[in-house]
């Protein structure tokens, strides 16, 4: 065994704080230099190992036991039960006002109310009251249909805007429909499928035809 | 004929019975307080080589333990539990001291690259442990750790096996290793 084996194995040996092997033993025997080497590194170890337990079992304070203590009898005495409650009844009011105010601000989703200027009374005649019940079911009737017209659009469609005069021109054409059929048909009615169709011109069918001379009124 | 009565919650008898537990609990964790509050201040000067700042460390820890006492399954493990926050509270400790002086280093010695001993060291003239202390704050913290526990009196291998819920072997190996290193700085 050479010296630098020797002292790698003596070196261990310390470390594991086993007993050295024979083996390095018979060389430290003969060998002072590694003899000096394994008596210098037992020093180290065994300094070592006093200045570990100087610095590990220091006399601890005797504060450290009654200051705890007196942190203990500061702690709340209810501290440990309320605070995992607390944590929940925080949890549940939170979620509580998160779905409050999700449902608060649901209504504005729905259509908005939307007002109208009330529409003027086209017939300035005489009061409903007054008039006969078949009169009076028509007027009624115009009446709702043009109310019908003037509903506001639901929020589904683009808004369009249209002014009240328009609005009131517009249902008081539709309210005239039924009483100028001729018109409505003419909406309604397809137009015709031979639109494109090149025009025909009847030729003028002429009877008889008399030529009379021009006459002067005044001779000369 | 027994009469039956129902007690709503919050009442006398359920806050009877909290305070009970609380002050059974209490009892419980004084009776172990003897044995750790010195293992806790032991593991916390072993890191912090501070014995004021390892006192607070180690109260810290004892009050960190009672807070979470009444969570631990198994008593018989309070004690390695205790070295665990123990040392995890001394490490935090140890790092944002060394944060600060390495800030003051740059601050008071910009030229100078080496460092020099803390108040601490120079006041306890022995240059041999403080040397040691900084070969310690080199060492990693699982063989840390080993060689901490195993330097405290009365501790076995077998104890500190125990303490850090690890087999004896690994034990052993752990503090072959850290002495060898520290050997090797000292050297």
């Amino acid at each position: 065994m050479n010296c630098s084996a020797a002292r790698e194995r003596a070196k261990e040996s310390i470390a594991s704080a086993s007993g050295l092997p024979s083996e390095v033993r018979g060389h430290c025997s003969y060998c002072p230099e590694c003899q000096e080497f394994y008596e210098n590194e037992q020093n180290l170890h065994s300094a070592l190992d006093r200045a570990l337990e100087g610095i590990m079992n220091q006399v601890v304070p005797t504060s450290l036991v009654p200051h705890v203590r007196a942190s203990l009898e500061a702690l709340p005495a209810r501290q440990l039960v309320w605070i995992p409650r607390f944590i929940f009844t925080a949890t549940a009011l939170a979620s509580l006002f998160v779905c409050v105010s999700y449902l608060n601000r649901k209504p504005d989703a729905q259509p908005r109310a939307v007002h109208f200027e009330a529409l003027p009374e086209r017939d300035s005649g005489p009061t409903s009251s007054a008039l006969p019940p078949a009169k009076r079911l028509a007027a009624s009737k115009r009446r709702t249909q043009e109310r019908r017209i003037l509903r506001p659009p639901s929020d589904a469609l683009p808004e369009v805007i249209i002014s009240a005069e328009e609005q009131q021109a517009f249902a008081r054409f539709v309210a005239r429909i039924p009483e100028e059929r001729e018109v409505a048909v003419a909406l309604v009615s397809p137009a015709p499928a031979e639109s494109d169709a090149p025009i025909e011109i009847a030729l003028l069918d002429l009877g008889s035809v008399e030529v009379k001379p021009l006459k002067s009124e005044t001779s000369e | 004929m027994q009469e039956l009565v129902l007690n709503p919650p919050g009442t006398t008898l359920e806050r009877d019975a909290t305070r009970q537990d609380e002050t059974s609990i209490r009892e419980d964790f004084e009776a172990r307080l003897a044995e750790c509050g010195p293992l806790a201040f032991r593991v916390a000067n072993g890191v912090l080589h501070h014995p004021a700042d390892a006192e607070d460390v180690a109260q810290d820890a004892l009050l960190r333990a009672y807070r979470r006492f009444r969570e631990l399954r198994d008593p018989a493990r309070f004690k390695s539990w205790i070295v665990r926050i123990a040392f995890r509270l001394a490490l935090d400790r140890w790092r944002s001291r060394k944060r600060r002086e390495a800030r003051e280093a740059v601050w008071s010695q910009p030229l100078n690259g080496a460092t020099t001993p803390s108040v601490h060291e120079l006041a306890e003239g022995n240059e041999f442990q403080a040397r040691l202390a900084r070969a310690l704050d080199e060492l990693p913290e699982k063989l840390r750790l080993v060689v901490i526990l195993s330097a405290i009196q009365g501790y076995t291998l077998e104890e500190v096996s125990k303490l850090l819920e690890i087999p004896t072997g690994t034990v052993k190996s752990r503090l072959f290793f850290a002495r060898k290193q520290l050997a090797e700085k000292l050297r």
